[in-house]
């Protein structure tokens, strides 16, 4: 019987820690299914990386619905003008691709932002 | 005394204490968004400023405000299971049927470990973006190697093996055992599936029923007579998903989560094909969102009454399609859509409680 009460215990404890404390802890949260009006307009996906392969630009992909249309866009944004989280970014692009692009960029269609896009590689 | 006074002395001891703390996570909050952080807390949530600039400080601030209701809510819920664990109209399952289902949830894994599989792999090629959420950095702080985790993807399916070819039984130790390190092979998975940032739903009712799954097995080789117990676990494990999810809506949106202009932001961030036709009928995004709602809302009442297993997995069946459709989030071949299958009331069902039961 007290293993029982223990039992009862389990599920308020599994689903409840979250509840009541962590809940819409990932403001990146695909789905938005948590955040209702809660949510605003998500401003980094105004951002993207651009690299320049074999003569042409083309956007940085990597054929995941998840990193494409989020991550990348986030990174794009959160290193946008800020030299050294630029340079960190070079590396993880140039480390990730087999083939390594001639030019990386970032490029921005936010309208608070200074320029529209930054050549991040090579430096000038 | 009254069974029910120590629930009520716990419900309400928690929420004075929390009203009592309240005005330093406030206070906090504000410092934060004032620009004088404190360490602790950026340490402990590191996301936190980008949840700040997203929510806005009033936001974060209710949210606070809530947690002493969301601690009488949690109380009133486990209330709840206690007071109808041992609910008359509880059919219980036989011991056979039982451990087919068992075996099936293990067959469900299978499905899916050469698709997560998949996604981690190609995950493995941008590994240098590699950025677990804070608290997993803790376990998993770089990449591990891909031969690492193709041997876990080996062990997890050796495991799901011998569920589903071995004879046990669940009075061995074995089943339990094996059960927790397929557990932890799983983990470690998830933990680099979710490496880059942000949490991913895909195997949320799984991976939830994983949980009990173990605690099930444990119970169930200490009580072998009263393994339909650790089964009701097994699929609040599952129907919990949905109900937190649907109390979260209320909590953080309340009623505006249905209205058409938050159907209009759901279908900007998730552009699907019939999002424009429904937006284009009066009351329609609404009377859908409340059926979401409503459906989420009512998924606890499979503990008191379990032919409410009917309607969820129905409900759940038509509300992964229509986000699938309308939304183009998850798809028909969700996970959560199999899991579905474990909350009908179905199998063999013994004609009385075992003994040892009230």
């Amino acid at each position: 019987m007290v293993m029982k009460k223990y039992l009862y215990l389990f599920v308020p404890l599994v689903f409840g820690i979250p509840f009541l404390l962590l809940a819409d802890l990932f403001p990146l949260h695909r789905y938005g299914m948590f955040s209702g009006l809660a949510r605003p307009e998500i401003v980094f996906s105004q951002y993207s990386i651009h690299i320049h392969l074999a003569g042409k630009w083309q956007k940085l992909e990597a054929e995941n619905e998840y990193l494409d249309k989020n991550y990348f866009p986030m990174e794009a944004m959160r290193a946008f003008g800020d030299k050294e989280s630029e340079n960190k970014l070079v590396s993880k692009i140039r480390a990730s691709l087999r083939v390594k692009p001639d030019s990386i960029r970032l490029e921005s269609d936010s309208a608070s932002a200074s320029t529209t896009y930054r050549i991040i590689f090579p430096q000038k | 005394m009254n069974k029910n006074i120590p629930w009520l002395i716990v419900g309400i001891a928690g929420f004075i204490l929390l009203f009592l703390v309240e005005n330093m996570g406030l206070r906090m909050v504000e410092e934060m968004a004032n620009g004088q952080s404190d360490p602790m807390l950026f340490r402990l949530y590191p996301s936190f400023p980008i949840k700040l600039q997203t929510m806005g400080l009033e936001r974060v601030q209710e949210y606070l405000f809530q947690i002493k209701y969301r601690w009488l809510l949690l109380i009133g819920f486990t209330w709840f299971l206690s007071t109808n664990m041992e609910s008359p109209k509880v059919a219980v399952p036989d011991l056979k049927s039982l451990q087919w289902k068992v075996r099936l949830f293990f067959g469900v894994q299978l499905v899916y470990l050469p698709d997560l599989f998949k996604e981690i792999t190609l995950r493995n090629q941008w590994k240098a973006f590699y950025t677990p959420l804070p608290f997993f950095s803790k376990i998993l702080p770089t990449f591990p190697s891909i031969w690492l985790l193709q041997f876990l993807v080996v062990f997890a399916f050796a495991v799901c093996a011998f569920f589903i070819l071995s004879k046990w039984t669940p009075s061995e130790k074995l089943p339990a055992w094996i059960a927790l390190a397929g557990f932890l092979f799983w983990t470690v998975l998830l933990l680099v599936f979710f490496g880059y940032s942000k949490i991913d739903h895909t195997y949320a009712s799984l991976y939830s029923g994983y949980i009990f799954m173990v605690i099930w097995l444990f119970y169930w080789k200490r009580f072998p007579e009263e393994g339909w117990i650790g089964f009701r676990l097994f699929q609040a494990g599952i129907w919990g998903c949905y109900f937190f999810s649907g109390l979260e809506k209320v909590f953080l949106s309340g009623i505006h989560w249905i209205s058409t202009e938050h159907f209009q932001t759901l279908c900007w961030l998730h552009p699907g094909t019939l999002c424009e036709p429904i937006l284009s009928v009066p009351f329609l995004p609404e009377l859908l969102l409340t059926l979401v709602l409503v459906f989420q809302l009512t998924t606890f009442l499979q503990w008191r009454f379990p032919w409410w297993g009917y309607v969820t997995a129905i409900g759940g069946l038509i509300f992964h399609l229509s986000t699938w459709l309308v939304l183009d989030v998850g798809g028909w071949q969700s996970p959560w859509i199999l899991m579905l299958v474990f909350l009908l009331p179905i199998g063999k069902k013994t004609a009385t409680k075992p003994s040892g039961t009230s």
